[in-house]
């Protein structure tokens, strides 16, 4: 194994230029996937360091402890523990020296790897009056600090020196200078040494850390030692009672006593090697100008909402631009390869398969690219720009109302263009729970797709109060999203806090770079991973209306048509129990605005005198319990796609569709039967 | 507990106390710490064996089994909670207060124990650690010098702590104490809400909640059901 890529990683808080470090490191060569069994971005890349030698970074997700109580933090934590790569670099913001020294302290506590301390954004620290003596922290650190300016490039060159250097010592792992005096040193050797005789405790964590997160109480070590038998009853009663003798002596709980020690610690460091030269937090720096406009109690909301605006004309008429490009693209070629096979006396059916299955099947991938691309460039620079975060500060009230939170609002609004990037925007959130509840509640936001349907049953049927009619669906969409956010949350995360501790970064210029980078990761993502579901369903759909062999294309004699049929009589107590409703709603979960087409195909009539054909089929309470269901049953495939994607679950995947389906039969039928009791019918 | 007699469970202190101390209790130094013949010991511990309270191995080791643990323990709290009464809050010397703990905890009913140390509680679970609640000071220098307390209608101790939500936007302070569930505790221990941490509030969000802060350089949100676990001191 001595020819394996050595395997360094990159640590850092959330907003330290530490994207901007990874690529500047790594240039293009990038692979960007998942961590194993959760939606946590994880990027690697490799690149020749000073002396030549190739190895693989490592971008772990941006932290500020190593605490088990975020998915990131975890992620992080144990792939240092199981991948014990040698060498990790660490990017601090300096200008935020206090607060970001924490994590470098920790990670030199766990003692698992050598550190190499990425001092960034040496230029802002020195616009802000600070005067680093690097040399000299290096030294009482006792690890490698490199100044750099990651924007502009500066640094990065001596960093892959020190890299190589360091690599190349193989050394024992970076030790924490900090010790937390007399009494609390002496508990944690006491605790070491019962760790140390417990035989049957499994060595997952280093000893001194591990004795120090007990006495911290950490939840999860705690179980860790009382999972195991009597040798581990030992470690326990003895951390009980070093606990209580120690918080009698301090005063107060060990947690906050050792927390407050190490960020004293920090205090220290920066009495002795970081001279201001004049106290900028007493002027307003441009960061804060701009905030007291974008956070202003009156403009907050506007200049909010205006962004929401020009995000969504972004993602979906520029990218409906491209979209309708991509889409006649596929139409034409589609129609080409048709007619090819046709002319060379081809059977039909492959014709079709070609046609409908397998380019119609890439194209309806395809087609969402633009919309994706496009969202993700507005996500990215709100997020590198540092507004993304004031966004979810003014929206929070709002959304912590509906039991979710202020991030949430972006897919929502966005739902109402399409659910697919919606969904995707849901990467913004941290915390699972607001994730989920989210992605679950989102298709039920109208989006564009089904506004086709509503503009056909509303023009057939409500030609007067047409407009009162749509808005009526849109507004029942909203509603309903409340009060599902609102049950799922009391059904599936009882009790579980979702607390806002939101760090609100400083204005910063993006770079196009990592913007760019950041759009293209996440685009690719959905169709590799989207693309597949998606792909596979628009296959197996028109393998149901092709067969069997000889059929019209979902004709009532194929087998989409006989399942129509089949389950008509479901919909009967909706008022639309006939197969040709059955069949539309089928193709529906293709892309809603099929359900149109279909329509049209299976009356056999030209989308013009649809109206007129639909008119005669459906009364307006039946079409208004039609459109009911339209917008609640199944979420289409490409968001069933995403969903299973965002989620990785197919649990919450089938628990999306199932309840949709369920929710919209029955609200179809409540209105149905309520609409007939009224004597509406 | 009833059936344990005082000397049995002043054994129990005693191996629990070494156990701590030194790492480890033999007969020998449990006769020292309790000032008595090595024979009684053997012969008290082997009642506590018979119980399953203590393991007795060889070459005079004593090790407390997890039955004899928990009483140990209990015994052990109730004995510093009437020393820290008596030291801390009436203000008796370390020595006097020891030894009066030691004969206090076997000869007051059980009530009036567990009042007591429901005393102690509330006395210790005022927020602010480093000083004491006023009426306490004030009762101290009555203790020493019999000067009548000075005519005020405090009762919290400090007119000046607060929680964090209580604050108005341009107010400082400096932090207390944190609470919360484990999880989010640590979430703003480590977010640099220390007792000691001076911060300043910044602005409150359009629709009233949630508020943001400067601290440590840098500016953090929290909700007001968030703030209201952080206690502070206003500067």
């Amino acid at each position: 194994m001595s020819n394996r890529v050595p395997i360094i990683a990159l640590a850092g808080n959330p907003n330290s230029g530490k994207t901007t470090v990874f690529n500047a490191l790594t240039g293009a060569r990038q692979k960007v996937g998942n961590w194993p069994g959760v939606t946590v971005e994880r990027k690697e890349g490799k690149t020749r360091l000073g002396d030549g030698k190739e190895v693989t970074i490592v971008d772990l997700p941006g932290i500020y402890s190593l605490t088990a109580n975020s998915i990131d933090e975890r992620i992080a934590r144990d792939f240092l523990l199981k991948e014990r790569p040698s060498l990790v670099a660490v990017v601090l913001d300096v200008s935020n020296f206090e607060r970001n020294l924490y994590l470098p302290l920790q990670l030199m506590e766990l003692g698992v790897s050598r550190l190499v301390l990425v001092f960034n954004m040496m230029d802002e620290a020195r616009a802000k009056g600070m005067d680093i003596d690097t040399e000299g922290l290096s030294r009482v650190l006792g690890v490698p600090i490199i100044p750099t300016v990651a924007t502009k490039g500066i640094g990065i060159e001596k960093l892959k020196e020190v890299l190589a250097l360091e690599l190349a010592k193989k050394g024992e792992p970076s030790p924490c200078p900090l010790r937390y005096g007399e009494k609390v040193e002496g508990a944690i050797m006491a605790l070491e040494k019962a760790i140390k005789e417990a035989k049957s405790l499994p060595q997952r964590y280093p000893t001194r850390w591990l004795a120090i997160k007990l006495l911290e109480g950490d939840q999860e070590y705690l179980a860790h030692i009382s999972g195991t038998n009597s040798p581990g009853e030992g470690v326990l009663s003895r951390l009980t009672l070093l606990q209580e003798e120690l918080e009698q002596e301090i005063g107060y709980d060990l947690e906050t006593a050792l927390v407050e020690k190490r960020f004293g610690y920090i205090k220290g460091l920066m009495g002795e090697f970081v001279k201001r030269r004049w106290d900028l937090d007493q002027r307003l720096s441009l960061s804060d100008k701009i905030d007291r406009i974008v956070t202003n109690r009156f403009l907050g909301l506007p200049i909010f909402l205006f962004l929401m605006w020009l995000t969504f004309k972004l993602t979906f008429d520029v990218g409906g631009i491209f979209l309708d490009y991509i889409d006649s693209f596929f139409g034409l070629l589609g129609d080409k390869v048709a007619l090819l096979i046709q002319t060379t006396h081809g059977p039909a059916w492959l014709a079709s398969l070609l046609q409908d299955g397998i380019i119609g099947g890439v194209g309806s991938v395809l087609v969402f690219l633009p919309n994706i691309f496009f969202l993700f460039l507005a996500i990215s620079i709100m997020e590198e720009t540092g507004y993304m975060a004031r966004g979810a500060f003014v929206m929070d009230r709002l959304m912590h109302a509906m039991g979710l939170h202020g991030k949430s609002f972006i897919p929502m609004v966005l739902g109402f263009g399409c659910n697919v990037p919606a969904i995707m925007a849901t990467r913004t959130l941290e915390n699972p729970k607001d994730r989920i509840i989210t992605i679950l509640v989102n298709p039920l936001m109208s989006c564009s797709a089904r506004l086709p349907i509503y503009v056909l049953f509303a023009g057939a049927l409500f030609s007067a109060h047409q407009g009162t009619v749509i808005f009526s669906l849109y507004l029942l969409g909203v509603v309903l999203a409340i009060a599902l956010a609102r049950l799922f949350k009391t059904l599936f995360f009882k009790g579980e806090p979702s607390p806002l501790v939101m760090e609100l970064p400083p204005y910063r210029m993006p770079t196009w770079k990592s913007v760019l980078f950041n759009t293209w990761h996440r685009s690719m993502i959905f169709v590799k991973k989207a693309g597949t579901i998606i792909f596979g369903t628009v296959v197996l759909i028109w393998f149901l209306a092709s067969f069997p062999l000889g059929v019209e294309y979902a004709s009532q004699h194929s087998i989409v048509g006989r399942l129509g049929t089949l389950l008509a009589p479901i919909f009967k107590p909706a008022g639309f129990g006939f197969w040709q409703a059955a069949v539309a709603l089928f193709f529906g979960i293709l892309a809603k605005e099929v359900v149109v087409g279909t329509l049209g195909t299976l009356y056999g009539t030209e989308e013009e005198k649809l109206g007129a054909m639909v008119a005669q089929h459906f009364s307006p309470l039946t079409a208004y319990a039609f459109m009911v269901m339209s917008l609640v049953y199944i979420p289409c495939i490409a968001t069933i796609g995403v969903i299973k994607r965002e989620t990785n679950s197919w649990k919450w995947t089938g628990f999306a569709v199932g309840y949709s389906l369920f929710l919209g039969w029955l609200l179809a039928v409540l209105i149905y039967q309520g609409g007939r009791l009224l004597g509406l019918g | 507990m009833e059936t344990l007699s005082h000397s049995a469970q002043d054994y129990l202190e005693a191996i629990l106390v070494l156990t701590l101390e030194r790492g480890q209790a033999r007969v020998k130094e449990v006769a020292e710490f309790l000032g008595v013949k090595k024979p009684s010991v053997v012969a008290a511990v082997k009642g506590l064996v018979k119980k399953g309270l203590v393991k007795h191995e060889h070459y005079g080791y004593l090790e407390l089994a997890p039955k004899g643990m928990a009483l140990a323990q209990e015994i052990y709290h109730r004995h510093q909670t009437l020393f820290r009464f008596l030291h801390r809050i009436l203000g008796i010397d370390a020595q006097t207060a020891e030894q009066d703990a030691c004969k206090m905890e076997h000869y007051i009913s059980p009530n009036t124990l567990e009042r007591l140390v429901r005393f102690v509680e509330f006395v210790e679970s005022f927020p602010d650690k480093e000083r004491e609640p006023k009426w306490l000071s004030h009762f101290k220098r009555y203790a020493e010098t019999g000067e009548p307390p000075p005519c005020v209608s405090d009762t919290t101790g400090g007119e000046k702590v607060k929680t964090l939500d209580q604050l108005k936007v341009g107010e400082k302070a400096v932090v207390k104490a944190v609470k919360g569930d484990p999880s989010l505790k640590k979430k703003m221990l480590v977010m640099g809400l220390v007792p000691g941490a001076e911060l300043e509030v910044e602005r409150v969000a359009p629709l009233g909640d949630p508020v943001s802060f400067r601290l440590k350089g840098f500016h953090l949100s929290l909700r007001k059901e968030e703030a209201k676990l952080v206690q502070v001191e206003v500067k």
